[in-house]
């Protein structure tokens, strides 16, 4: 069996989440890469440095559009039992589009490999976990990334080589993009993440949490209610409806635990909580828990680590 | 016989849910605090179209009964906002209901659209501080002096009139040794809150800050002929037409608050440890919430029972009595069992359920006391001799 | 234009969903079930595109049992003109779903179908994207803002990190993600009106569409519970044992 993983890329390497979908893919069979978009030449050359890789098709150098990818995909689909994507916007833009053209059932957010048939996924925002058998000739599905540890960055040597072509049907056309600059990691490839929540009280107040996140070379996350508040940015927001985050350490500063919340980090190895209600939610999850104002803690605990 | 509520009352009660939702329990305790009319949740029921829930269609009402009004006052009592929000839109759901019966057309384009628009708000000025609950007794004197009338008096209890534009008085045009029968020589009116004429000093009470409760002073206020309702002298007779669906809604209110102070005990018992397990796990915490709920799930039936009978026409006297009284005394006892179950902690503003006791006592006494109903079924139903 | 809109009856986003003792799924019966809240915010696009004038009509199409008659009175309350009920008792994976959708929309001709970007019970996030494979239309999904330009839609999608906008020729499939806008509460007026709209029910069958289900349920679990670990009394503490015992700094 060969496996098709279509590849995320960010200035000329592959994502963590893709390295995570490797390493589900592994578990399946022979691994080929699909490597398109923008900067795709540069991160064919990393894909490739990937262990247990054994080819990485490279694709046209452009902004990545559903319905062109799509096409190219099921071009690309006689040669592979399994297609596979990270979770991630763009896998999920264009998996399901695949799949319906190849008249198959998606399966989103595979978090378990069973077999070759058989796979595990959440559903109701993870509060139960599915063991679905598909009975479709060819399995097409995103791989949640938290749920496999990633192959490591270098150790292979895949042979790299163009992808076919495949013809743009013209539905859509790119105008542009407004990525958010940040010095500190990725939000679900950060080792460390600290979030904050409504109790924040302002955007400005997410300074102390910032100033917390770069001692630690954290990223900085918030729940949907201070997204929603104003404080942070939408991309920003960890949760069911967010980014579903499991980094070695949590720090959750002044979020209560919504249910939406939890969903989105809990499968993060340690989990600390600072939180000034006593009750919240938030501390039956916490691996270790600090009832505080957190206008108090945070700079106490920024203090702390420069010593 | 069918208990169980259309689509469309489940859709009230999701869409007033959602409205009363986005105030919060933090919103009412503030509101209690420092007071204030809530005028959030008055904006945004009017800008939904609620406040003209059993008006007719035609000045812009939903043209719905009694029964739907019930489930909406309940869902805002229960929703967190108990009479504090209750008693912000009680007056303007039913209280114009002598000018939906007895105005003229042109009454009621004038007066009804603005009510249900939200961009009035209406006092009811009957009682007085002399005659209590004996009303066909009313002092304030409403002079006719050609085209108007001119009106002295005091009004008591008269709650909203710190902010109302507009209000049902209740005035007595024929002196009560003239009147050709008790019920008569008061006369209905419904005008302008003329602040220039009007003192209103705001009693300090209980509970229930939010919506204030005043003595009113008139002296010397003009209005107009064309705002009297119907004919003069039969006001007494026309107030009367809204006594029944007022004790309907007080009822669905008090049941609101009663649930609501059972549904955050038993969340709190859930939640609370002490001596190793939850509270709720003991019998003495269970089984007194248990009866509450049992009670106010009566009593609704009670209310439901008695909004069924007058929108169908019925005689429902007993039964809107009988649901205030049941609803009203099984609210209290919820909310107190609420406070008891938290403990010291129900003792604390921020718990919430010691305010939801101060407000029950409101259902309990207004618009009517629990003896003059128990008289009331006592003679009308039981047939025994008359006791006041 | 006509504007499509595919509600879906789940459960409650504010009920917290129980595993069946039997592993076969999750305890639905005697649970509140509302319209999918993604589901919601395209409706009230679809509703906003009318009140400005963009679209025509709005017809809500919903496919499940008897009772999304509700979610589809929801939408007509909302102000969507008609509903349509695809009636099937049994289970709907996204697929078989698309194909119904795409039978109506040959019906129906519509020139956008704008759907949630994900159902929050099997939390798929996949029906917007297999219809429009299906139609052959372009797709944009996770929109946080839609606008009409000429014959085409401009579609601001939320993707990772950032913002990015892509130019869809109509007809096209947008899936609502949360912050395309906030949904209105029905009013009553409009609860009232939504009574007299009408819903037209069809089968499955009438649309000549094979809804039999690719995957088969092996077992529904609970995911395994995180134990609540222990308060710490200090800053200094919290730090120490960070460092110290789980060794995560």
């Amino acid at each position: 069996m060969t496996v098709l993983v279509l590849a995320d890329h960010k200035d000329g390497a592959l994502t963590q989440p893709t390295r995570s979908t490797v390493a589900a893919a592994q578990k399946l069979g022979e691994v080929h890469l699909l490597v398109a978009g923008e900067g795709a030449g540069a991160a064919s050359a990393a894909a490739a440095r990937l262990p247990g890789v054994a080819k990485v098709l490279t694709g046209a150098e452009a902004p990545v559009l559903a319905e062109p990818l799509a096409a190219q995909l099921v071009a690309l689909a006689p040669g592979y039992s399994h297609l596979l994507a990270p979770a991630s916007a763009a896998g999920r833009n264009v998996m399901p589009r695949v799949a319906a053209l190849l008249d198959m059932q998606v399966l989103s957010d595979v978090c378990g490999v069973v077999d070759a048939d058989t796979f595990i996924r959440p559903i109701y925002a993870g509060n139960a976990l599915a063991t679905v058998k598909s009975a479709d000739a060819k399995k097409v599905m995103t791989v949640r990334a938290t749920s496999f540890d990633p192959v490591p960055a270098e150790g292979g040597t895949a042979t790299v080589e163009a992808a076919p072509a495949a013809a743009d049907p013209g539905l859509s056309s790119f105008l542009g993009a407004e990525i958010v600059k940040s010095e500190r990691p990725e939000l679900t490839a950060a080792r460390i993440v600290i979030s904050g929540g409504r109790a924040m009280g302002s955007a400005e107040n997410f300074a102390i949490i910032e100033k917390v996140a770069d001692r630690l070379g954290a990223a900085v996350g918030a729940s949907r209610a201070a997204v929603d508040a104003g404080y942070a940015a939408n991309d920003m927001q960890v949760g069911q409806t967010g980014k579903i985050v499991a980094p070695e350490l949590y720090i959750a500063v002044g979020i209560s635990g919504a249910i939406q919340h939890l969903a989105g980090m809990k499968d993060s190895k340690v989990i600390v909580a600072i939180n000034k209600d006593e009750e919240a939610p938030i501390f039956q999850v916490a691996d270790y828990g600090l009832v505080a104002d957190l206008f108090k803690a945070v700079p106490e605990l920024e203090a702390e680590l420069a010593k | 016989m069918d208990f169980a509520l259309t689509p469309q009352h489940e859709a009230l009660q999701e869409a007033i849910g959602r409205i009363c939702a986005d105030l919060g329990d933090e919103y009412w305790l503030m509101r209690d605090r420092q007071g204030g009319f809530p005028t959030e949740l008055h904006q945004a029921l009017a800008k939904g179209g609620w406040l003209g829930v059993c008006m007719p269609e035609d000045v812009g009402g939903a043209g719905l009964g009694i029964t739907e009004a019930a489930l909406m006052m309940q869902t805002i009592a229960q929703s967190g906002a108990g009479m504090s929000g209750a008693s912000a839109i009680h007056m303007n759901i039913f209280g114009l209901q002598p000018v939906v019966v007895f105005g003229t057309g042109e009454q009621k384009q004038r007066m009804l659209p603005p009510l249900i628009e939200g961009r009035e708000r209406a006092c009811f000025a009957v009682t007085e501080p002399n005659t209590g609950l004996d009303t066909t007794q009313l002092k304030t004197r409403a002079e006719r002096r050609g085209g108007r009338y001119v009106v002295h008096g005091q009004k008591v209890w008269i709650s909203t009139a710190q902010v109302a534009e507009k209000m049902l008085l209740l005035a007595r045009t024929t002196p009560a040794e003239q009147a050709r029968k008790r019920t008569e020589g008061l006369s209905l009116f419904y005008t302008d809150f003329d602040r220039s004429r009007i003192e209103v000093r705001e009693i300090e009470k209980m509970g229930r800050k939010a919506v204030d409760s005043n003595q009113v002073f008139i002296d010397g206020l003009e209005i107009p002929l064309e705002d009297r309702i119907g004919e003069e002298g039969q006001g007494f007779r026309y107030i009367l037409h809204g006594m029944n669906p007022e004790r309907i809604l007080i009822a669905a209110e008090a049941a609101g608050l009663g649930h609501l102070a059972v549904s955050r005990a038993a969340a709190y018992a859930k939640e609370r440890v002490v001596f190793g397990r939850p509270i709720g796990q003991n019998q003495a915490i269970q089984h007194p919430l248990a009866e509450c709920w049992m009670e106010l799930e009566a009593a609704r039936l009670m209310t439901m029972n008695a909004a069924w009978r007058y929108d169908s026409g019925l005689e429902c006297g007993a039964q809107a009595n009988a649901a205030k009284y049941l609803a009203a005394e099984a609210g209290f006892k919820a909310c107190q069992q609420a406070v008891m179950t938290h403990g010291g902690f129900g003792y604390a503003k921020e718990y919430h359920v010691e305010r939801y006791l101060r407000e029950s006592m409101i259902p309990r006494i207004a618009p009517v006391s629990p003896q003059l109903i128990l008289s009331f079924v006592a003679e009308r139903v039981l047939g025994l001799p008359k006791s006041y | 234009m006509k504007v499509l809109v595919p509600v879906k009856r789940v459960v409650d986003y504010n009920v917290k969903v129980r595993v069946k003792a039997d592993g076969s799924g999750v305890e639905t019966a005697n649970v509140k079930m509302s319209m999918n809240p993604f589901d919601e915010i395209a409706v009230e696009e679809a509703v906003r595109l009318k009140e400005k004038g963009v679209a025509e009509e709005i017809v809500a199409v919903s496919c499940g049992p008897n009772a999304a008659q509700e979610q589809l009175r929801t939408a007509l309350a909302m102000g969507a003109d008609r509903g349509i009920l695809v009636e099937h008792d049994g289970v709907l994976e996204p697929l078989a779903v698309a194909k119904l959708l795409k039978a109506i929309v040959g019906k129906e001709g519509p020139a956008l179908v704008i759907l949630g970007k994900q159902a929050i019970d099997d939390d798929m996030s996949a029906t917007g994207q297999m219809l429009a494979a299906l139609l052959g239309w372009g797709q944009g999904t996770f929109a946080s803002r839609i606008e009409k330009e000429g014959d085409a839609l401009k579609v601001t999608r939320e993707v990772d990190g950032g913002l990015e906008t892509v130019s869809v020729k109509l007809p096209a499939i947008v899936t609502a993600d949360l912050r395309l806008n906030e949904p209105r509460y029905a009013s009553l007026p409009n609860i009232m009106k939504a009574r007299k709209k009408p819903i037209e029910t069809v089968k499955p069958a009438d649309l000549g569409v094979d809804v039999t289900p690719r995957l088969r349920v092996l077992k529904v679990e609970e995911p395994a519970k995180r134990q609540a670990g222990r308060k710490v009394g200090s800053v200094e503490e919290l730090v120490a044992v960070l460092r110290n015992e789980a060794k995560v700094i």
